[in-house]
Formats: structure tokens, sequence, C-alpha cells
């Protein structure tokens, strides 16, 4: 979106209108009153999950909550960001567009200090997630982060990453969770329900598996287009702007 | 009663809600729009985060892991707001929405 | 005693999962993507119906997953109207699969831009499936968060289906139907947290149980209301509707006419369950006002169009208003409303998708679907003439079809309570359906010869599958027992 920078017109739009900004300080109202209302209060759920905490594998309350009370809101979450991975890549062109020039000395060996060690703070972010803040998500967002450095210095280690490996990894963690859950069905189990004695190593490993899968599928929506070998390259063109198919 | 700081971020998570509504209505541009559409977002979670705290006492995870899942939903709609407003804006040179009201319609 | 009958139960799940899991096999398979893709399709159509089979025999259930149960865990609900809604995307689902088959195939072959066609069906297999497994979650799902992210999930495929075409205007409208969706989801999301805050669960069941009129929860309805209508397009928001849907690929049209939109209501129409009792009449009616406008705007709309996939966009916009006239006599009725409104929804589904899929196979064939240069369809694509008139008439409500079922159901309702206004609206809409529709079919069955590119062949699947639906709208009309019973399985 470079070319998005405001003329001095279109900057004038920008403005609420009268009517709009009655119509919102009006909303703001409600809600606050809905929210500041006195009346019925719930204390939540926080009681209920100390006394099961014990069952769940981990002792973080988020993590268990996350990975065990709730772990199908988080298989649907992995789906969410592979679907996001599917139709990035549905929108552009297979192939990479950047020419940037090569980054510096300076910030190519900042890069090859950095990422290491961000894969290494990852790692501790899900070691600490079973305790404490921490797990997949953080994991994977530093990960992902790793990633994104390396597309924007066009480092030499990202061309000698295979490229059919970045699919495999973006499918892996959705797999595995489902493999997961089927898994305890074939045992006689509930759908994700965990062997007790297990079920802290399995919530461990499905968080590993996530994080790297994560950190893939946050890079590769970084490169905003599926990176493809070169003689299926050829070929493939930008369509033009004016040409569409149905006509 | 409802203390004082979950009468301050609720109300911040609530006021940011608005204000990202006030940018998504009347912003024109799609960058806008696409950022305006995270405030809201980012209100919401704040409101969440808000009511995890509401007693005081006893911190609730449940809005804590609701918001965590949030986050990676709006990341991932976020990604995909803006492929896609990278490809209206090469495909039909375009960045405001208002200027082709009118012909994205007539087709 | 517990264990052996979540086993059970787990028939539950499978609608969800093995969209899910040939979605991946269908990313994984970069070139061929179409085999995994009908595959899917298949086992999902089959996993629908056993739970079908699986609820008849046994009642509706409830299942905990990951063996926990509300508050603190997620259930799934198996009852007469989550089933039924499961039971129409899986046969609608299917046609449009199978039709999909055949449509790349088709383009494909075409050449020219076979490359682009390629890439297309290469994004659509794990799209629509990842769609697929996310309206099956939204139907069955018992916990309101995780609506909140099977909507999500259900909206961020349909953008992206809708993006596949690479005209502009399609790409444009996705866009708006993005930030569309964005809004609708955030909304409801604070919704929710409204509601969270106020009962302490997240469990649908358990809070309309113990639902009563607070500001906390009258901001939670307005703000879940808002966003599940900006979602489903009902009247005042129905803007994003017409180009989104016009301007999609074939299938994708037929997705989100037929399916899409109803997942959203569906939803709405389960909150407003609970919300109805809470505001009474007054709601019901400013809600079928909504509704009645809808019908004859949108109907009028659509016999103003030029395009026959506009045309058709545009009927959908009418016919949701009949989705949502049903709430007064909802309030008020007995449950005679509700099965009348599910009756509708399932006919609507299977004529609409029909008629998006005939639109498309013309517009393949012709190279345009201009509604003045349409004379002499009848004689190159006469199944798919067919096809389009039949749909059309479950549309009218003509007798016998599922449409004439549901609007006999309405005006019987109407009728009895007494509700002049809405037979009204009905009538007017039912003329002005007649209109539009006898206005696009009269043009395709008239033996002049009208303008296209020269003789394309289209695949066999896409004109018979769109005959199928057609034909189950039509069959709709003579068995509508079966479902009505299906229905009736207690919530």
């Amino acid at each position: 979106m470079r070319g998005s920078d405001s003329t001095g017109q279109s900057r004038g739009r920008g403005l609420v209108s009268p009517v709009h900004l009655v119509m919102l300080i009006g909303l703001f109202t409600a809600l606050s009153w809905g929210y500041l209302a006195p009346g019925l209060e719930s204390s939540g759920l926080a009681h209920r999950l100390d006394a099961s905490l014990v069952d769940s594998g981990v002792e973080s309350r988020v993590t268990a909550v996350l990975l065990n009370f709730r772990a199908y809101d988080t298989l649907l979450e992995c789906f969410v960001l592979f679907l996001g991975v599917v139709a990035v890549w549905s929108l552009r062109p297979v192939g990479s567009d950047r020419h940037d020039p090569p980054p510096g000395l300076i910030l190519s060996s900042l890069v090859r200090l950095l990422v290491p060690l961000m894969v290494l703070v990852g790692g501790y972010l899900l070691w600490a997630g079973s305790n404490q803040a921490g797990g997949a998500f953080q994991a994977g967002a530093i990960v992902g982060g790793a990633g994104v450095l390396l597309l924007l210095t066009s480092s030499p280690l990202l061309s000698a990453f295979p490229k059919g490996l970045l699919s495999w990894g973006i499918c892996l963690g959705p797999f595995f969770f489902l493999l997961v859950a089927v898994i305890a069905l074939g045992q006689g189990r509930n759908f994700m329900e965990y062997r007790r004695e297990m079920a802290a190593m399995t919530i461990v490993a499905l968080e590993a598996v996530a994080a790297l899968s994560i950190g893939l599928s946050l890079a590769a929506l970084f490169g905003g287009r599926r990176p493809e070998a070169h003689q299926e390259m050829a070929g493939q063109d930008e369509p033009s702007p004016g040409e569409g198919e149905e006509r | 009663m409802i203390s004082t700081p979950a009468l301050v971020y609720g109300l911040t998570g609530l006021l940011l809600f608005v204000v990202g509504l006030a940018g998504l209505i009347s912003c024109a541009q799609l960058l806008r729009k696409i950022l305006a559409a995270n405030i809201m977002a980012s209100g919401v979670f704040l409101f969440l985060v808000t009511i995890a705290h509401g007693r005081g006492i006893v911190i609730d995870p449940v809005p804590h892991a609701m918001v965590l899942t949030g986050i990676v939903v709006s990341v991932s709609s976020t990604a995909v707001a803006l492929a896609l407003a990278c490809r209206v804006q090469e495909t039909a040179n375009i960045h405001d929405l208002r200027k082709i009201r009118a012909r994205g319609d007539e087709r | 005693m517990m264990g052996l009958l979540s086993v059970s139960d787990c028939w539950i799940i499978w609608p969800v999962i093995l969209p899910l899991f040939w979605a991946l096999v269908a990313f994984w398979a970069k070139q061929q993507p179409r085999l995994p893709g009908l595959l899917g399709a298949l086992v999902t159509s089959l996993a629908s119906g056993a739970l079908c089979w699986k609820m008849v025999r046994h009642g509706a259930f409830r299942y905990g997953l990951g063996g926990w149960y509300p508050p603190l865990g997620i259930s799934l609900r198996a009852d007469g109207p989550a089933v039924l809604m499961v039971l129409m995307t899986a046969v609608t689902g299917f046609a449009i699969s199978i039709y999909a088959g055949g449509y790349f195939q088709s383009r494909i072959a075409m050449g020219g831009q076979g490359r682009r066609q390629i890439v297309q069906e290469r994004s659509f297999w794990p799209l629509w499936l990842l769609l697929w497994a996310a309206m099956n979650g939204l139907f069955l799902s018992a916990d309101i968060f995780n609506i909140y992210v099977t909507l999500e999930l259900v909206a961020l495929s349909s953008v992206g289906l809708t993006a596949l075409s690479a005209k502009p205007p399609s790409q444009v409208a996705a866009m708006r139907y993005l930030l569309v969706s964005l809004l609708g989801s955030l909304s409801f999301l604070l919704g929710v947290a409204f509601l969270y805050k106020t009962y302490g669960t997240l469990d649908l069941a358990t809070i309309q149980a113990a639902l009563c009129l607070s500001p906390p929860v009258a901001m939670a309805m307005a703000l879940i209301s808002v966003g599940l209508m900006l979602k489903t397009a009902l009247f005042p928001f129905h803007f994003w509707l017409p180009p989104a849907h016009a301007n999609a690929l074939a299938p994708v049209s037929a997705i989100l006419s037929g399916l899409v939109i109803k997942g959203s209501w569906y939803l709405f129409f389960r909150f407003w369950q609970g919300f109805l009792p809470l505001v009474g009449e007054g709601g019901g009616a400013f809600l079928a006002a909504l509704g009645g406008a809808a019908i004859i705007w949108g109907a009028f709309q659509a016999f103003c169009q030029q395009r026959l996939k506009m045309l058709v966009a545009y009927s959908t916009v009418a016919q949701v208003g009949y989705l949502f006239i049903i709430f007064p006599l909802i309030a008020t009725g007995a449950g005679q409303g509700t099965s009348a409104v599910f009756y509708f929804a399932i006919s609507h589904s299977c004529a609409k998708a029909a008629m998006f899929l005939a639109a498309g196979t013309i517009f393949v064939q012709r190279g345009h679907d201009r509604i003045n240069d349409l004379d002499g369809v009848r004689q190159v694509l006469p199944i798919t003439t067919f096809a389009f008139a039949l749909g059309g008439l479950s549309l009218m409500g003509l007798p016998p079809s599922g449409g004439f079922i549901a609007k006999y159901m309405y005006l019987s309702q109407a009728f009895s309570q007494a509700k002049w206004w809405l037979v009204l609206i009905m009538v007017v809409g039912s003329g002005l359906t007649a209109a539009y529709i006898c206005r696009a079919v009269s043009h395709i069955l008239s033996a002049q010869k009208g303008e296209g590119r020269g003789p394309v062949v289209v695949a066999a699947s896409m004109e018979w599958s769109a005959l199928a639906l057609a034909l189950v709208a039509i069959l709709l009309g003579f068995i509508a027992p079966v479902p009505l019973a299906l229905l009736g399985v207690a919530g």
C-alpha cells in the first residue's frame, strides 16, 4: 500500500461527520451504561477451574484452558491460521517480488546473531508455558518474528530452506492436533481427551509442534505469496489489470 | 462495585471499540480501514481482560485464553485483508472503496 | 456408562473434522487437488448423514469435547434444527462439489488462460472444505466463544473464495465483504464479552435459561444482533451482498448464497429464541419490518438488473427477508413458525444454489450473462434451463415445491394470528418474485438466437448437478413430513 499516501483533499474527508459523531457518542454512552450499570455479575470460572486444574496436566491456568479445557478452540484457531495462509497464497501469484538491495555487513551479522537467539527465546517460552506466562502462541510469534527478519533481509539462510518443506510445516500443526484428537477417539475416550497420566507430555508435544507451525505460518503470511521452484514459476505471470476471465 | 482500574480499563476498551468503528466507517482508504478494524479488536480484547480481573481477587483465565485465540484470529484476518488490499490496488489501481462503488456494482 | 455414551456420540464430531482433514490433503496435493476435494465432499456428506441417522435413533444429545462439559469445557449439541442445517449443507454442498469438479475441468479444457484456472482450483478445494467444516462447526456448537471462532473461519474462507475470481469487481467486492464481516465478528465478540461478564459461562443453553433483561444483557443483545444481521445481509446492511455474490466464480456464488448466509441467520435465530421473550412482540415486529423491506426492495432491485447473476444475487437479498418476517409469528404462536422458517431455509438453499449453478453454466457457455442477450439458451443447454426454471418455481412458491410448502405454512400462521400486514408483504413479494423470474426465464426459453461465443462444451456434471439440486427443491414439496419430523427432535 505504498501508493496510498493521502493528498490534502482526501485527508479532509477522513474527518468524522457530525451525524456520525453523535451516533458514535451515543454508542459509547450505551456501551458504558451496559458496563457500569449495577446488576448481576458473575465471578467467572476461576474457582471451578482451580478445582479441575490438577487433572489438566499443566500448572499454568491459561495453558490449561487453551490446551485442555478448551482445546477445541485452539484446534480451530490453528486452522484459522492455516486458512489465512491458503487465502493469502490464493490472492497473490507464485514467486517472490522482493528485490531489496543486499543487506550491509552490520545488518547481516546482526541477523545471524539474532535469529538463533530468537529461536532460543521461543523454546524457552514454550517450556515456561507449562507453569507460568508463555506457551505455543508466544513461542510461535517469536519464531515467526525470526522468519520475518530473514525475509526482510533476504538472507541466504532463506534460499537454503527447501521450499516444499514450508507447506508441510504449515500443515503439520493442524494435522498433529487432529491426529491427537482422533487417537483419543480410537482409544475409547472423548474427542481430544488426553490420557490422564500422559496429559502433560501430550500438551508439551502439541505446543511444540503448534509453535513451529505457527511460526512458519506467520512468516508465510508476511511473505505474502507461495514460494515455488523455478520451473513452476515459468509462464506464471501477473494477470494484467483489465483481464477478466469470464468475459 | 467496580474498582477504579477496572473502570479505567473497561471504559478505555469500549472507547477503543467506538474509535475503531469511527475509523472503519469514515476513513476512505483501505489501509486505514484495516487499521481501524484492528483498533476495534484491541478494544474488545482490553475489555475481555478487564472482565477477567473484574472481581479483583482471583484472576479468571478463561477470558485470557479467549484473548489469545482472538489475537491469532485477528492476525490471520488482518493478513488476508492486507493481501486483498494489495490485490485490489494492483488490479483495479484503487485504494479508496468509494471511488469505485458505482463501477463495482454495475458489473 | 458415561464412556460408552460418549463413544457412540462421537458421530457428532466427524462432520467437522473430516473436511478439515481433507482440506489439509487438498492443500498438500498441489497439482491434483480435485480428487481429495471430491473425496472430502463425499465423506463429509456421509458423516452428516450418519449423524442425522444417529440423532433420529437416539434423540437429541450433547457431547463434551475433551471429556469436559460446560461451564469449563466446550460442548457440541445435536438437535433437530442443528442437524437439519448440517444435512442441508451436506446435500447442497455435495451437489456444488460435483459441479465444481466439472466447472474447473471445463474451464481448464477451454484453454487460453488454463494456467490461472489451475491455480484457482488449487485454492478452491482447501478453502471450500474449510468453509464446510466451519459451517458444520457453527451449526453444532453450543459455546458462544467457539461460535465466534467458527464465524471467523466462515468469514475468512468465504472472502478467500469470493476473491478467487480475478476480475477487479470481485476483488473489490471481496474487500468490502471482509470489512463488513470483521465488523460483524467484532460486534459479536463484544456481545459475548458482555454475556460472559454477566453469567460467567459461555454455554448458550445455560445463558438462555438464565436470561433476564438488564443493561449488559441489552447491550449484548444489540451487539450480537447487529453483528449477525451484518453478516446475513438483512435489508439496511445488504449493500455488500450483490456484488460479492454475483462476481464470484459460479460454484462460489452458489456456496455463498445457498449456504453461508444461512449460517449467520441460524445463529441469529438461536440467540433470538432466548431474546424474543425478553423484548416481546415489539422486537419481533421490528425484525419483521426490516425483513419486509428486504423482500420488497430486493425483489424490485432484482427486477431492474441487467445481468442474470446480479438478478439471482438481489433475489437472495429479498429471500433473506422471509427468514426474518417469521419472528412476530414465533413470538406469539406455537412451534409452527419455527417449522415454517426452517423449511423455507432448506428449500431456499437448494433452489438458490441450483439457480446460481445454472446461471454459472450459462455464463461459461455464453461468455456473458446479459439477460436481454440470453435468447436461445434452451436449445444449447436444455438441462440447465430446466434446472433454472425449477429453481425459480420454488422461489416463487408455486406448488409442488419446497418453497410452496414453506410459504403455505407462513401464510396459515399469519392468517391464524390475524397479522394481515405480513400477508400483504408476502403476497406483494411473491408477485415481484414471479415478475423477475419470468423476465429471466422468458429470455432463456425463447426460440430466437442470442448473442454469445461459439460452441463451448460444458461438462455434463455441471448440468446434472444443478438439475439434481433443483429437483431436491421440488421434491421437498412432496416429503414435507420427513424434514419436519427431523426438526421436531427436541433441542
